[in-house]
């Protein structure tokens, strides 16, 4: 039985998650292969959006199967070496963070980063990533306080919530024609609907139904809210709100077997199909470049 | 005695994580005197850390004062401040799930995007 799957070249990504048609391809096929040995073949592939890229070496990375490429052009191989694609950059002391990641100053993207969430300095380490994200990103001073917010919640989110070992980030900035940064963030954990049940919480509204578990999380209904107060639960619905509805941006979230995404065009929940199924969560944000002039973050921040 | 916790050489200047909140809560824990939480050079609060810094003052209201509260650090206090008394009011979100039980379907839908 042949055991190839030939990789397409994944471009673009017209609207948030739509590169997920082609990452669920090769999933199911790489899966659908009997032999332990399964060959990605790049011929058909010069340039990768990192919506695209982003989920493949993670899905790669912790695939059971052995994963042999081929066909990777020079172009392609240099690329990979610098945002480590055959091995994940694993960042242990914040000294080696900043060391490792000074050559980057001048290009567009960092290294697929995977972080401890318990031990690491998981806030030393963002502000190492951002400030070089909003130094290749020319975008201004006003994305400082939105790009702290949303990775600060989001990232927060992952450590409270999806019992993960390692958080992982990825960041491309696409200055010319989408002029927008794309950022990944993710985790291997128990995905938002596993975190709802391992707690106990809502099930009556979950009803069993992941995309439903999403529609909860992305509503802020936390699993961690006070005897007596609402407190928790703000950090996806105001993020996704401060990224959508303030900067005009796209969101996107995969959890398990279901994905839930919104932009400027509206608001999707999505069951996956049974045999598809993420082991974890993962999040795409699209952030435009510019940050419209009568943007003020406070205003999304409250709901 | 008053004894001073200058956040910024504790924790940082930029404060994003809820779990540097029990740096704080340490340091108070080990006696019973009062403190002053002195934000000087602390440029920026997340919600989640703002929501536990809220948590930390109530539970110690009488031991603890604020001090240098500016910009965004004071705004976040005070959304957080104002979230724990007015009820929450949800933004509708009216969005269908579509289910999907095949990859080929899944894929027409994705393709329409």
């Amino acid at each position: 039985m042949c055991n190839v799957v030939v990789i397409p070249n994944v471009d673009r990504d017209e609207r948030i998650g739509s590169v997920f048609n082609h990452l669920f391809r090769v999933i199911y096929q790489t899966e659908e292969i009997d032999d332990k040995d399964v060959v990605w073949d790049f011929k058909n592939a010069s340039f990768f959006h990192p919506f695209f890229l982003a989920p493949l070496i993670l899905y790669k990375n912790r695939s059971q199967k052995n994963i042999i490429t081929t066909n990777r052009s020079s172009y392609l191989n240099r690329y990979f070496e610098l945002i480590y694609f055959d091995d994940l950059f694993s960042i242990d002391e914040l000294s080696d963070l900043e060391k490792t990641l000074n050559p980057y100053y001048n290009k567009s993207y960092i290294p697929f980063c995977r972080f401890e969430l318990c031990k690491s300095n998981v806030d030393g380490i963002q502000t190492i990533i951002q400030n070089i994200i909003e130094i290749q990103s020319k975008a201004g001073k006003e994305i400082k306080t939105p790009l702290s917010y949303m990775l600060g919640e989001l990232i927060c989110n992952i450590n409270e919530h999806s019992e993960s070992k390692y958080g992982y980030i990825f960041s491309q900035c696409l200055s010319h024609k989408e002029k927008c940064l794309d950022i990944c963030i993710a985790d291997d954990g128990i995905t938002v609907f596993g975190s709802y049940v391992k707690t106990g919480k809502f099930l009556d509204e979950i009803k069993g139904n992941e995309a439903e578990a999403l529609k909860l999380a992305n509503k802020g209904y936390s699993t961690k809210n006070l005897p007596d107060i609402e407190n928790r639960g703000y950090g996806i619905s105001t993020s996704k709100s401060m990224l959508v509805d303030g900067l005009n941006g796209g969101f996107f979230m995969l959890s398990g077997g279901a994905f839930h995404r919104h932009d400027s065009t509206g608001s999707d929940y999505v069951s996956l199909p049974k045999m598809m199924n993420w082991g974890g969560t993962i999040v795409l944000l699209r952030i435009p470049l510019f940050v419209p002039q009568n943007f003020n973050y406070m205003n999304y921040v409250i709901r | 005695m008053r004894k001073t916790i200058k956040i910024e050489e504790l924790i940082g200047q930029d404060i994003r994580s809820r779990q540097n909140a029990d740096l704080i809560r340490n340091r108070i824990n080990e006696c019973d005197d009062f403190f002053e939480l002195d934000f000087k050079g602390v440029s920026f609060i997340s919600r989640s850390f703002a929501d536990e810094l809220y948590t930390i003052t109530r539970e110690n209201e009488d031991r603890i004062t604020l001090k240098n509260m500016v910009g965004i650090v004071d705004s976040m206090l005070r959304v957080v401040q104002q979230s724990r008394i007015k009820k929450r009011i949800r933004k509708a979100d009216n969005a269908d799930i579509k289910e999907f039980n095949d990859i080929e379907s899944l894929s027409a839908f994705l393709t329409t995007m």
